[in-house]
């Protein structure tokens, strides 16, 4: 342990400390606390997927970008907790993060990558882009009703409300997977970051992650609509509901790896020499 | 750059480890306590944790010489099992995700797969299987004692009666 400084390790602990304060910063995740905090799973995750890390014995201190990038982030970080900005919050943590490990240690993986990780560990846009989330929904009751239109069934679409064969289904954010969207892409990312090694091949596959995740929550929708007609309302709202969930993370965990395996043809055997690392 | 020398196997799997055991417990508890306190089938369940939580303690003590394997495969089984449970809305997962992720910090040496699932022993699902062979709830000292010989017949095959052979590299 003698070759890890102690600048690094205090670096690193006021970096933990930072992400515990951009959590207490806006506490309105408190009452979707089980959706929300499993986010912070993506900081172990980074942890992970970055071994091996190495620690940096270089002096990086002659470099003046190096000045500059930890200054800037250091006062985003303070403008958006006097806003506060949840949003800006997590991304000059984030930056704050690439920043120590370019100057105290090297990840094994590509650094932007776990980067990408590491800035969706917080709740910013659950708690700050609804609009987004409003868009999800909306997109997603149109593709439901295009759906039920080529299955030759009456149906109308009222804002985020169809009316199929006379039952009345209200596509909640819920439903939609807004509450999850975050950690639908979070699962996706990792799974990314696991088989893409190539920064170039990930950007690609990260630009078509958010089709990924609506495809997936899109299916979870026509299937509960398909349960609430066939059953009841009350049948779909109950267990089905969560159990659709585990749709979704097959769906994702499914499409991702396919995604993977067209952009990169030997990811197998990247994965394979990573597991024997 | 001079050399760059790979940091310590603590940073990799200790951090992790510990950073998932409090998460998880943050989203299990509750709902954990809540089940314990008045689930008729999870009685005695925060005693038969307390006695698993002893007993992975002690095996990580006991064997602390011994190389252990790295605790990857319960760190990811734990954190993908706090994101189903996100998810699914399925607590049980959430309680998973805590089982697992006290075994990936403990790193038990052996038969870390019997420690999980001695974990049985505290887990409120565990109460619905029971609710099918037996009617009435338990009396509260059922899981204690499940939990108590399980420890025995775990921490009794780890128990260094004998010294560490050559191959036990010390860490």
């Amino acid at each position: 342990m003698s070759h890890i400084s102690i600048s690094g390790k205090l670096a690193a602990a006021g970096l933990l400390a930072g992400a515990g304060l951009i959590w207490w910063r806006d506490t309105g995740w408190l009452a979707g606390a089980a959706d929300t905090l499993p986010l912070a799973v993506g900081i172990p995750l980074t942890v992970w997927l970055g071994a091996p890390w190495r620690a940096c014995t270089a002096d990086h201190a002659d470099n003046p970008s190096s000045i500059w990038w930890p200054l800037f982030a250091g006062l985003a970080f303070a403008v958006a907790w006097i806003l506060p900005s949840l949003t800006v919050l997590a991304l000059a943590w984030t930056a704050l993060a690439g920043y120590w490990m370019e100057r105290w240690y090297k990840p094994g993986t590509d650094s932007i990558s776990l980067l990408v990780i590491l800035a969706l560990s917080f709740p910013w846009m659950v708690m700050e882009w609804s609009e987004i989330g409003w868009w999800f929904r909306l997109s997603a009751a149109s593709a439901t009703e295009g759906f039920f239109h080529l299955m030759q069934m009456p149906v109308e679409k009222n804002g985020t409300e169809l009316l199929v064969l006379g039952e009345t289904i209200r596509i909640e954010p819920g439903c939609a997977g807004w509450n999850l969207l975050q950690l639908t892409l979070l699962t996706g990312v990792t799974i990314g970051v696991h088989d893409l090694p190539k920064r170039s091949r990930f950007l690609l596959f990260l630009a078509l992650l958010p089709i990924l995740a609506w495809t997936a929550n899109l299916l979870r929708i026509i299937t509960l609509s398909v349960v609430s007609l066939s059953f009841s309302v009350e049948t779909a709202e109950g267990v089905w509901h969560g159990l659709t969930g585990l749709l979704v993370i097959a769906v994702v965990v499914g499409m991702a790896k396919l995604l993977c395996r067209a952009i990169n043809p030997s990811a197998p055997e990247f994965i394979r020499r990573r597991l024997v690392r | 750059m001079k050399s760059i020398p790979p940091i310590s196997d603590a940073f990799k799997d200790l951090l992790p480890g510990l950073f998932l055991s409090i998460l998880t417990a943050v989203l299990a508890l509750p709902s954990l306590w809540d089940a314990w306190q008045n689930d008729l089938y999870a009685y005695g369940g925060f005693i038969a944790f307390l006695v698993w939580l002893s007993s992975l303690g002690m095996a990580s003590f006991w064997r602390c010489h011994v190389r252990r394997d790295r605790s990857t495969f319960w760190i990811i089984l734990a954190a993908l099992l706090c994101m189903a449970g996100s998810m699914t809305s399925l607590r049980v997962c959430h309680h998973l995700a805590l089982a697992c992720a006290l075994s990936g910090l403990a790193r038990p040496p052996r038969q870390g797969w019997l420690a999980a699932a001695a974990a049985l022993s505290w887990l409120p699902a565990s109460g619905w299987l029971i609710s099918r062979v037996s009617v009435g709830g338990l009396a509260g000292w059922e899981r204690p004692t499940l939990a108590a010989m399980t420890a025995i017949i775990w921490l009794s095959s780890l128990y260094p009666f004998q010294r560490p052979r050559s191959d036990e590299t010390p860490s």
